[in-house]
């Protein structure tokens, strides 16, 4: 059976959806017009290179070592290195330029040190780097007013093997005491229910 | 955000209905002169007042133990009303008594709040683990009493998938976070509209004007009203006489923030206003592993704060209550 007007139907509904989400991405971009913001505020990144023992890489070692990019398991150094991240299968040449593990290099070319490891993560984590540049993620001091201070992504996650963060939790407050300086090893029946009650 | 802002004009200040409560009629004074009833009356008041005074200093000067209690100490204006000198003297005696009781130097100052700036707070609910290290971090800032244990900062743990604080614990132990939990720190909110403001019955707390809701410990009754009118349960009153160690009074005080305070005051955090109006960040954005917390001024479009407010999904807890926290709850 032939509809005649079910194409120009179809058509007006598909022009009706394709402008209401031009009007939703439109709207979206007016309310968001800080987070193409190009000036971020000011900040400073705590220095990774400083708490790695084995810093700079070449000099201390690869100087003297042939650069090898075949995939492999490390045995005689960076044995604890379990390489759990990204594209499988890849190797140190992924992120480092291997003559200078020191240095990192991006998939455009660009090459820059461990304490702008963020340049790096940010290729694939975009938005994350976005929320960081723009100090929403991850832990900032210094001040609120005037210069901030940053850590890199490293600093805080593990660049081969990210899991998620697992902290030992301080002691739970005290539970509420019916009477005071009454001895902890004589709970009272108060005690006993505020075990069950909730705040 | 909510729509109601004091700014815009629909969230005007909420006062709770009052009953009305009908007078008394006027005893009979058959038989009495009414003009010498009144002169009664007030010699009565001025003898009474004569005597509590009396006995006022008298208690004072017991309870210390010795006789350097000074008029000022006990019998100090609100602050609101104290003069740059009186402040000046006051603060020096509450230093020297910090001194005689713990031994330790400490430096009383009073920064005034930033022209222009209200502050806010903001918590990825999404990172925080439950750690508690915000929570000790507060304790050790804010001079806060360690026996009995007063936290300004609850962490609550929830269930994944509801928001329901009513069905929370906040004495988890062991390695956080736990599968299918989530953590909720919360602390005083510094709402807008603060209910226990209005429930003090001897404004001993009000709203600054860069937003932070503050205590004159020496002007509160301990009535705890304000206590029970907070939805946040974020008020903590000191039903003993506070006990900190020596070696960990922080000697950095405010006088409306973490002075140590006498028995029988409410308290509260405070933003750290000692940090924050100085520049700062407060102890428990610092001591956090994860940067969950942030903190900022909201008049400032270029803050964090604005940007997260403006950019992530926000939560305001018990919003429907029309505090206007000045506290937000985002995921990102």
């Amino acid at each position: 059976m032939v509809r005649p007007y079910g194409r120009a139907a179809h058509l007006i509904l598909l022009l009706g959806f394709a402008l209401s989400l031009s009007a939703c991405r439109r709207v979206e971009a007016e309310a968001l017009p800080r987070q193409a913001a190009n000036d971020p505020p000011d900040f400073v990144v705590v220095s990774r290179t400083a708490e790695i023992p084995t810093y700079p890489c070449t000099e201390r070692c690869h100087s003297r070592r042939a650069p090898n990019p075949e995939p492999r398991e490390l045995t005689a150094y960076h044995t604890r290195v379990q390489l759990r991240h990204g594209p499988d299968p890849h190797f140190c040449d992924f992120c480092h330029v291997l003559e200078h593990p020191e240095t990192l290099h991006r998939v455009d070319g660009e090459t820059f040190g461990f304490d702008q490891a963020h340049r790096l993560c940010g290729q694939c984590h975009g938005a994350k780097l976005r929320d960081w540049m723009s100090g929403i993620h991850g832990l900032q001091t210094g001040t609120w007013n005037g210069v901030v201070t940053r850590r890199v992504c490293t600093a805080c996650h593990n660049p081969h093997a990210p899991d998620p963060i697992h902290l030992e939790s301080l002691p739970p407050p005290q539970r509420p005491r019916t009477e005071l300086g009454s001895p902890v090893d004589e709970p009272s029946s108060g005690e006993q229910n505020d075990a069950e009650v909730s705040p | 955000m909510s729509c109601c802002d004091e700014k815009n004009g629909c969230g005007e200040k909420h006062h709770l209905p009052v009953l009305e409560v009908e007078a008394e009629p006027e005893p009979e004074l058959s038989g009495i002169e009414v003009e010498g009833m009144e002169r009664l009356q007030s010699t009565r008041r001025d003898f009474l007042r004569q005597v509590g005074v009396a006995a006022g200093v008298t208690a004072a000067a017991s309870a210390t133990g010795c006789g350097s209690t000074t008029w000022e100490e006990y019998f100090h204006q609100h602050y609101k009303r104290l003069s740059d000198e009186d402040k000046a003297h006051l603060f020096a005696l509450l230093e020297q008594r910090t001194h005689e009781k713990y031994g330790v130097e400490v430096h009383i100052r009073d920064p005034q709040p930033i022209e222009g700036v209200e502050f806010a707070y903001a918590l990825n609910l999404s990172t925080c683990t439950g750690c508690r290290q915000c929570e000790y971090a507060c304790a050790k800032e804010n001079n806060t009493s360690r026996d009995p244990e007063m936290h300004y900062i609850r962490v609550l743990e929830l269930d994944k998938g509801t928001m329901d604080v009513d069905r929370s614990n906040h004495f988890y132990e062991g390695e956080v976070p736990k599968p299918d939990k989530y953590y909720m720190p919360v602390q005083c909110h510094q709402c807008a509209n603060p209910p226990c403001v209005d429930a003090c019955p001897v404004q001993a707390t009000w709203r600054e004007p860069d937003g932070i809701v503050v205590v004159d410990y020496d002007w509160c009754i301990g009535c705890r009203y304000c206590e029970a009118a907070c939805p946040y349960w974020a008020r903590r009153f000191n039903w003993a006489e506070p006990s900190i160690r020596p070696s960990d009074i922080n000697p950095e005080q405010g006088y409306l923030s973490n002075r140590i305070r006498p028995k029988g005051v409410i308290e509260k955090c405070t933003f750290c206003l000692h940090r924050t109006r100085v520049g700062r960040n407060p102890a428990c954005l610092e001591a956090c592993p994860v940067g969950a917390r942030k903190f900022g001024d909201l008049n400032n479009p270029n803050s964090e704060i604005r940007r997260i407010i403006a950019t992530k999904r926000v939560y305001i807890l018990k919003e429907e209550l029309g505090t206007l926290p000045r506290f937000f709850y985002f995921f990102g």
